[in-house]
């Protein structure tokens, strides 16, 4: 597998956060990971929390709830409105985390064919404070993104493994 | 004018912070802002014409509107409503179908004041300070002034 490792950028002085991801899978599949919820709950956030969708509703005008609950059982909620979704493209959501009410922050995702079944995941997440975007890039949101990304690898390993004659058999292991 | 607006544009921050107050109570602020029927009377300047085509003022719900002005242009405006708490708080997306997936963030917070007047607060959150300088540019700080005057008239009714 070639290095996709996540690249995260928090400018100084700017309240964004920046990154991009890329991955040996079409754009089709990782697109479809992030809009259907029996695939998300699968690879989004860290290992080792549970992934509750109240609903999830991936398309212009849509919107989502969820909880992710630790090993500690510490549920946190997290809520947004799909602003626009275009198919294989791009998204853009706004992103609410319950233990910071109003603290919103709008998040702008392209997904972009590489070629030979590559592809490449930008993101653009804007911050209604300075203070929001330094508190979001320390609360460990890098090492989360990463083990979801991982995930989402794996995940889209699985799938590749049941469904085309191309894959990997020892990469088909989903974890449990 | 003593409820003039007070816009403020941090300089090499994505952001346009405004204040303006009014000689109503925040209720009747507020229902201006999340009733189609009155929101279509007063928003953005003068000589132009809304249309509303869905708004839909809970959170969750979705909204577009049309303004036309008199050289028969057509303006389209669309968001989703993140966060509505009534008379307290609006916070929605908002996008210029002018200027596609430059999307911002918009927070509303509707504060009473004595005396029955009120104050309302904007905070709007762009993706880039290019976009911010794009939207001031194209005069929306007379756009925003003229609509504020307008919904003025509108409550003395």
């Amino acid at each position: 597998m070639m290095s996709n490792s996540l690249k995260l950028t928090v400018p100084e002085g700017q309240p964004f956060i920046d990154y991009q991801r890329e991955f040996d899978f079409p754009v089709a599949d990782v697109f479809r990971a992030h809009k259907e919820p029996d695939l998300i709950v699968q690879w989004l956030g860290p290992r080792g929390l549970k992934m509750d969708i109240d609903h999830y509703d991936f398309r212009t005008g849509g919107s989502y709830s969820y909880l992710h609950t630790g090993p500690d059982g510490v549920a946190y909620e997290f809520s947004g409105v799909f602003h626009t979704v275009r198919d294989n493209e791009f998204a853009i959501q706004t992103f609410e985390f319950g233990g910071y009410p109003d603290v919103v922050s709008l998040e702008f995702l392209t997904f972009e064919d590489l070629g030979g079944g590559r592809c490449r995941l930008t993101g653009h997440s804007v911050y209604p404070s300075q203070e929001a975007r330094d508190g979001m890039a320390q609360s460990g949101m890098e090492g989360g993104m990463t083990e979801g990304y991982e995930r989402l690898d794996e995940l889209l390993s699985g799938a590749a493994a049941g469904t085309s004659a191309t894959g990997q058999p020892e990469a088909g292991k989903v974890r449990a | 004018m003593s409820n003039a607006l007070k816009l403020m544009a941090p300089e090499n921050m994505p952001y346009v912070d405004s204040v303006r107050e009014f000689d109503y109570p925040a209720a009747a602020v507020f229902r201006a802002h999340s009733d189609p029927g009155l929101f279509q009377q007063w928003i953005g300047p003068r000589q132009l014409t809304t249309r509303i085509d869905t708004f839909d003022c809970r959170p969750g719900g979705t909204y577009r509107f049309v303004q036309e002005g008199r050289d028969g242009r057509h303006h389209a405006f669309r968001g989703v409503f993140h966060t509505v708490r009534e008379n307290e708080f609006v916070l929605q997306t908002f996008e210029y179908e002018g200027y596609p997936d430059v999307v911002t963030l918009e927070f509303a917070t509707f504060q009473d004041l004595p005396d029955g007047r009120s104050r309302l607060t904007g905070r709007s959150v762009y993706p880039s300070i290019e976009a911010r300088a794009k939207f001031l540019a194209d005069g929306m700080e007379s756009g925003i002034a003229a609509g504020y005057e307008q919904l003025d008239e509108l409550l003395a009714t």
